[in-house]
This record gives C-alpha cells, structure tokens and sequence, in this order.
C-alpha cells in the first residue's frame, strides 16, 4: 500500500479535516414527527430463541467448516450468488473458512476459488436486475481486490523474513489472479455497455476501474518479483 | 453536552423496552452527524431530512436486534443503516442536486463563508463515486477509524484501506491543480 506522505496529499488530508462543517437544520421539527411516528409502531421484538437458534447456526457453520478443513477439500455453502437472499449466509461461511488456522498458501488458494466463484456469477446475471448486477459486480471488485492485497502482503512478509519456499506457491497464485482479474474486466465492461441506466453504469465504471488498478498491481508484483529474480542470478 | 458510550447504552436499553424519550435523547445525539453526512451527498434540504427520518425510524424498529459489542459503538450501527439507506435512494433515484450545481450548497451551510473557500473541494468530491465519497466523509470528516469505517460499509479493513487509497488518488487527480 503506498502511503501518502507527499506534502500534496498530506494537503489534501488537511484540506478534507478542515472542511467539515455542518450544514443548516432544524433537528426539533424532525424530531417530533418521529417522536410521533414511533409511537405508532411497535419495535421487532427481541427473540432469545431466535438468538439461540442463530448462536447454533453460526457455530454448526464453523464445526462444519472444521470438517472442511480437516479433509482438506473446500466445499462453499450453497450455490448462493450475490443478489440472492442466501448469499449472506454464503459469504459468511467463506469469513468462517478464511478465519480457519490455514496456511498462507492454503488461504491464498481459498481466496482464489472465491474470486473464480464470483466470476462465475458475473457470467451467470444476463438477464437480472439493476440492484444484483450492481451487487455481483461490487462483489467481484472487492474479492478481487482483497484476494490481490492479502497475498501480495503476505508474499511481501515471507520475502522480507527470507522464506522463498513459502513465497513461491504465492507467485503463482498472484499470477492465477491476474489470469482472473482479466477474465473479471473483460466480462464487467460487456455489462457495463449493456446498461441503459447513467447512474448504474457509472457506478459499475467505479467498479471496473478498481478490478483494473488490482489486475494493474497484480502485474506489478509478479515483475517486481520477477526483476528480484533476475537480479539475484546475474 | 456529548454523552459517552456508556450513556449511550444505557439509553439504548431504555429504548428498546419502548421508551421512546430515550429514543429522543439518542435522536438528540446523532441527527445533526448523520443529517450532515447525508446532505454532502445528496445537497437537497428536504430530501435529506426525509432520509434522516428514515434512519431512525428503522433504528427504533430494528432495536430490538441490536445487541452492544465491545469492538463497536452504537453510532457505528446507526451510520451502517444511514449508509445503506443512502445506497437505496442513490441507486432508485437520480441526485436531487445536479453534481454541477453543488456550489448552491452554500445557501445550506451554517457558515456561508467557510463553505465558500472549500467550493472547490465540495465540488471534486461530489463527482467522485458515491463509495469513495462515503470512506472520505466517515474517515476524515467523521473521524472513524478503519474498524468502524469498515462495518459501517460492509467491506472488510483491507478492503477499505484500497478503497480509501483509490479514493485519495482520484480526489488528488481531481484537484493536481490546486494543491
């Protein structure tokens, strides 16, 4: 990650604190419409059982997880995709395998099945809506990203500490992602000329420009690694 | 007075046993952030009070399902339902301010003056991505740390920390001429 320690950027942090302000409102008149509004509807009312039910929930995902790593085969939760109502409790299972005492190179490999998921869905959305293309699309920028970040850091830690055996299953799962994070633009930029909607193709612009930037760091890395290998041979 | 976490929570019990005087006193407390966190966004008076009574009207619906966790403070689950609510209306309804007609901000601001000499910052970040609008905002304006930053927006603390970058970078790029 490059830090901005420049004097233009530390500008510019300065410039953004400095200009918060609060703009001008009248916090009475809103609130006794609220006031008013509340007492006419009844909170959701807090459920132990319920409590009980999501406690067990949670922890049968991780005693499931568990078995999953103990086989050594990762298998997701569901064929949930972004958009769809089970997809929160895909993504959870995925935080649940990630947060497993796995080896780097095991978690990077994890990382990438979830970017190739994500893939997946963005070649799966033809026919669906604004709200999920715009969700599957957020979803494949942030796997990507992340999946990029973390093994570059961790690539970059085992470097810095000498371990080359330990790096080396990372280059190549950098340049999987970056095999991946070209598939990734490829298909959002078809989506993206497909949208009638302004507003939603400048959004999945956003998006595009980030899978970019991480498939751009992707590259870099590997020929940083690259050139540390060269130089280390002449 | 601002009032601490610990009070905080204590009005949160309150609340969710129906106590709707406590429900105002944490109205109190967080309008004025959440309104101003609202309206630099969106840049129209009503629109954005309408939004702010949607806030917490779904806060007092949803309190019941609100439990205090020890790595987060109740504002960081007050802004996670004011995030989501701008993202819905953002993504249903067009801006109600042309982005170009952001300088109009001003007549909205407490202090006419000290708005004016910021325009230009106004300006840039309002044609910026509604994501890196929102990490600059809570990150800088709002003083969050990553942490909180990353639960009020749903992304992970690597995930903000690019995000946050990418954001600097494209507010940077807006504004080369300025800095």
């Amino acid at each position: 990650m490059i830090f901005f320690n420049d004097e233009k950027s530390k500008k510019l942090l300065n410039l953004l604190k400095q200009s918060k302000q609060d703009f001008r409102f009248d916090p009475a008149n809103l609130k006794a419409q609220l006031i008013q509004d509340i007492s006419a509807r009844r909170q959701t009312v807090f459920h132990p059982v319920r409590m009980r039910i999501w406690h067990t929930f949670e922890y049968g995902v991780a005693l499931a997880a568990m078995v999953i790593f103990v086989s050594a085969t990762f298998v997701f939760a569901g064929n949930s995709q972004p958009g769809d109502r089970l997809f929160p409790i895909s993504k959870l299972s995925e935080k649940v395998i990630l947060s497993l005492p796995l080896t780097a190179a095991q978690k990077a490999r994890v990382q990438t099945q979830i970017v190739t998921k994500r893939l997946k869905a963005l070649n799966d959305i033809d026919n669906s809506g604004n709200t999920k293309i715009l969700e599957t699309v957020r979803e494949s920028d942030e796997s990507l990203s992340n999946a990029i970040e973390t093994v570059s850091v961790k690539r970059d830690d085992f470097q810095a500490a000498g371990n080359t055996k330990a790096a080396e299953p990372l280059n190549e799962v950098l340049g999987q992602l970056e095999n991946l994070a070209s598939e990734h633009e490829q298909r959002v930029e078809i989506i993206r000329q497909k949208m009638e909607d302004k507003d939603v193709q400048n959004e999945i612009d956003g998006h595009l420009q980030q899978i970019k930037h991480a498939k751009r760091k992707a590259m870099q890395e590997l020929r940083h690694e690259e050139q540390q290998n060269n130089d280390s041979q002449d | 007075m601002p009032l601490t976490e610990a009070d905080i929570q204590k009005l949160v019990k309150q609340a969710q046993q129906q106590d709707a005087e406590a429900f105002g006193r944490i109205y109190d407390q967080f309008a004025r952030p959440l309104y101003n966190f609202l309206f630099s966004k969106l840049g129209h008076k009503e629109v954005t009070e309408d939004l702010v009574h949607t806030v917490f009207l779904k806060a007092w619906q949803n309190l019941g399902s609100y439990h205090p966790r020890q790595s987060a403070k109740f504002s960081t689950w007050l802004y996670q339902i004011a995030n989501y609510t701008l993202i819905d209306h953002w993504r249903t309804r067009k801006p109600s301010v042309e982005l170009t007609a952001v300088e109009n901000l001003s007549q909205f601001a407490e202090d006419p003056k000290f708005y004016e000499e910021y325009e230009y910052l106004w300006i840039a970040l309002s044609e910026l991505p509604l994501p890196y609008q929102t990490v600059l905002d809570l990150r800088f304006k709002q003083d969050m740390s990553v942490t909180e930053t990353a639960q009020i927006m749903g992304k992970s603390e690597i995930g903000i920390r690019v995000l946050q970058h990418r954001a600097l970078k494209a507010l940077k790029d807006k504004l080369k001429e300025r800095l």
